[in-house]
């Protein structure tokens, strides 16, 4: 049997906000590291954009308001990532910006990007779902906000 | 976790050739068992065993928490998981158990044509189906269905794929649920899921979904293929997809629905994409209506770009399209099992895992119920696919279910490390088998070395590899093809001249067959080495060490309790021409 060792593929924390992924067998899991949660919320996303395509090559053309609910960080997390994939998948469009903002349980942000481009874009894969395997938000004792998950693909 | 983990990697026994099996322990309700090859056993993540436990654990679970030989570390339920629930004993119905791409699934059709006829157009026939069929990110179906359309393809299925032009009412007959699962309940489909799927009608997807032309390479029960109608050389169309956006999006509602309504249905998870609800209570009820709808989605969706297929076809041929057989491999469903002699209607939960009923069953068409349910295992695009039979012996088993493909060796991101998409594809165009894809990184994150083995090798001849539930056997099949046919051998046995080695874990084993080894050497010439039966495999016998790593060659499956034979049946499909997503 194997044991799993989540292999931390972009190697190092990333710099401050910034995100990573970590491996999973089948999937892929998204990290967002930031100085509070609502950064750390942000930076998450756009690893979820980053599964899909480069996100410095998506332009951020049209904004969006996404708005979520929850009772605890951990399920506002899965729902905020589901909110932009659904959003990715119903407009048609690739995100690289986004501005998110986290009060009493809830999220409200500023989404902004473009109608995908297969041709520039060259998107690999479509994003199915965010899950709640591997999923937690969590605060280090240097005061940074780690937000991260397993999404579906 | 880990503690735990460790307890059930302790708790595991050998109870036969390829199964496995852990004693109920802590709140775990009914055993784990798992179908397996020794090998197969060691390489497998041990999350599959904490998964398939945590499955143990839920309310009304019958018989054992099963996997797959193809199982591998998923959300809630490993993939390659079976479970099934008796609704009056509390039974539970989960959406993790089902998964987001509801009743993804796989089929086949003859094309009536041989291989020479399909590679003398090769290139323009790759290129018009690359044409005609909507595939990747982003892409749309040239068919928008209003409100009403959307309720009646979520209720009629395949049919009503049919109804709209879509294909033929002989194809219904070689579908499961004859192409309509009753029950589904539109109107427990949330608007975001059909505001998704409002565009993505008859298209493919991304990810591992693909359409291939492929030709049978080996049969190994004549009478079987026979009835499927397969003959060896002739060439079949395979397509795998799914409920598209829709289902992803029936998943994502429910799995949270499911989670939050978990404490006031009394359900303690272990893991919360377990999420789940009574059956009998609303909440089950609806989820049960919605995911139904999906498995519809995906029947009536399965149908487009087999039309589409139908027509560039005729375009080229003048020939016309059969179905042999349409499997999903993530459902539940109502299944009537004979469990300790007695006849009990159970919700089947198969995460990754096909349904593979034996001969006699009610369920199957009546020119196949005297053979048995065809079983669709797909293999990458650079190893070959398996159409297995189901088994009588199988419905004893697992409730008659069987593995549903070669299952990830390497994460997405460990694969586009290693590879790069157009070397993949002009890797596999050397080999003779075309790839059209709209992206260089998918064709990496989907390389065949990516994937397990899917069910060629075995460690020894003389320990076969079995599917699950089917009646099937892989062994040393690398031999007795004339140089030019099979490009599939030509990839595994072929290998730049002086640059081979027979990987560690090979060597000293003997081939089960004459072989006629074949490989490429430089300016196009073709070498052949002869090897006879029996004979031991050198250090530098011509095989391509990279490609036979030995992660990628123990990968094969396991017949639950089945005994190795002679006399089993699998038929290969080569993947010699196109595949994309």
């Amino acid at each position: 049997m194997n044991a799993h060792a989540p292999d931390e593929s972009n190697g190092d924390r990333p710099a401050v906000p910034g995100w990573r992924h970590f491996e999973h067998r089948a999937d892929i899991g998204v990290e967002g590291i930031g100085r509070t949660p609502g950064e750390a919320f942000a930076q998450a996303a756009l690893a979820l954009t980053a599964i899909v395509c480069d996100p410095g090559e998506v332009r951020p053309l049209r904004a969006l308001d996404v708005r979520c609910e929850e009772p605890d960080l951990e399920l506002l997390l899965v729902d905020w990532l589901n909110a932009v994939i659904y959003r990715m998948a119903a407009e048609r469009m690739l995100f690289s910006q986004f501005d998110v903002r986290i009060a009493d349980g809830r999220l409200q942000a500023r989404v902004r990007g473009e109608a995908v481009d297969r041709q520039r874009h060259r998107p690999a894969v479509e994003v199915k779902s965010a899950t709640y395997t591997a999923l937690s938000v969590t605060r280090d004792a240097a005061g940074l906000w780690s937000a991260r998950c397993v999404v579906d693909v | 976790m880990a503690g735990l983990t460790g307890n059930l990697t302790k708790g595991l026994s050998k109870v036969g050739d390829t199964e496995w099996r852990i004693a109920p322990q802590g709140a775990m309700r009914v055993p784990v068992v798992l179908y397996a090859t020794e090998a197969l056993i060691r390489d497998m993540d041990e999350k599959v065993l904490e998964q398939a436990a945590n499955v143990a654990t839920l309310p009304g679970i019958v018989g054992a928490s099963y996997a797959m030989p193809d199982a591998h570390w998923g959300y809630g339920f490993p993939i390659g998981g079976v479970a099934a629930f008796d609704a009056d004993a509390g039974g539970v119905v989960s959406a993790g158990g089902v998964g987001f791409d509801i009743s993804c699934g796989v089929r086949t059709l003859h094309t009536g044509l041989d291989r020479a006829a399909v590679m003398a157009v090769q290139q323009e026939l790759a290129n018009a189906l690359y044409d005609s069929i909507t595939v990747g990110v982003g892409s749309t179906g040239a068919i928008r269905l209003d409100r009403r359309g959307m309720d009646a393809m979520l209720t009629g299925g395949a049919a009503w794929a049919v109804r709209a032009g879509y294909g033929r009412r002989e194809d219904l007959e070689r579908i499961e649920e004859r192409g309509c699962i009753a029950g589904a309940d539109p109107g427990q489909v949330s608007e975001h899921a059909k505001e998704r799927q409002r565009q993505e009608m008859g298209t493919l997807g991304s990810g591992n979904h693909y359409l291939e032309v492929q030709v049978v390479a080996e049969i190994d029960d004549p009478a079987t293929a026979d009835a499927f109608g397969l003959r060896r050389d002739a060439v079949v169309v395979s397509i795998h997809c799914g409920s598209r956006g829709l289902g992803h999006q029936i998943g994502t509602d429910y799995l949270k629905r499911m989670v939050v309504a978990a404490p006031r249905h009394g359900l303690a998870l272990p893991d919360r994409d377990l999420a789940c609800a009574p059956i009998h209570s609303a909440l089950g009820q609806a989820y049960l209506g919605a995911m139904r709808a999906g498995i519809n989605c995906a029947l009536a969706n399965r149908q487009i770009p087999t039309h589409l297929t139908r027509r560039v076809f005729t375009e080229f041929f003048g020939t016309d399209l059969t179905l042999l057989y349409d499997v999903s491999h993530n459902t539940c469903k109502l299944e009537e099992h004979r469990v300790d002699g007695r006849l009990r209607k159970l919700y089947v939960h198969r995460k990754g895992a096909t349904r593979a009923f034996g001969s006699g069953h009610p369920d199957l068409p009546p020119d196949l119920r005297d053979v048995g349910q065809p079983v669709l295992i797909g293999g990458t695009m650079g190893t070959a696919s398996y159409i297995l039979v189901g088994t009588e012996r199988g419905a004893d088993l697992a409730f008659a279910s069987a593995c549903h493909g070669a299952g990830r060796a390497l994460s997405r991101h460990a694969a586009t490390k290693r590879w790069h998409g157009r070397a993949v594809q002009d890797e596999l165009a050397r080999r003779g088998i075309l790839v059209r894809s709209p992206s260089a990184r998918g064709l990496a994150e989907e390389a065949p070395g990516a994937y397990k083995d899917v069910g060629r090798w075995s460690r020894r001849p003389s320990v076969p590899a079995w599917p699950a539930g089917s009646r099937a056997w892989s062994r040393w099949s690398v031999s007795r093809a004339d140089p030019g046919a099979d490009p599939q051998r030509t990839r595994l046995w072929g290998g730049q001249v002086g640059a081979s080695r027979v990987p560690g874990p090979l060597r000293g084993a003997r081939p089960s067959h004459d072989a006629l080894w074949v490989r490429r050497g430089p300016f196009g010439t073709v070498q052949t080495t002869k090897h006879a039966k029996g004979a031991k495999l050198g250090s530098m016998d011509p095989v391509r060490g990279a490609e036979l790593s030995s992660r990628s060659v123990y990968r094969s499956f396991a017949v639950p309790g089945r005994r190795p034979s002679t006399h089993g049946s699998s038929t290969s499909t080569s993947r010699v021409f196109c595949v994309f997503w």
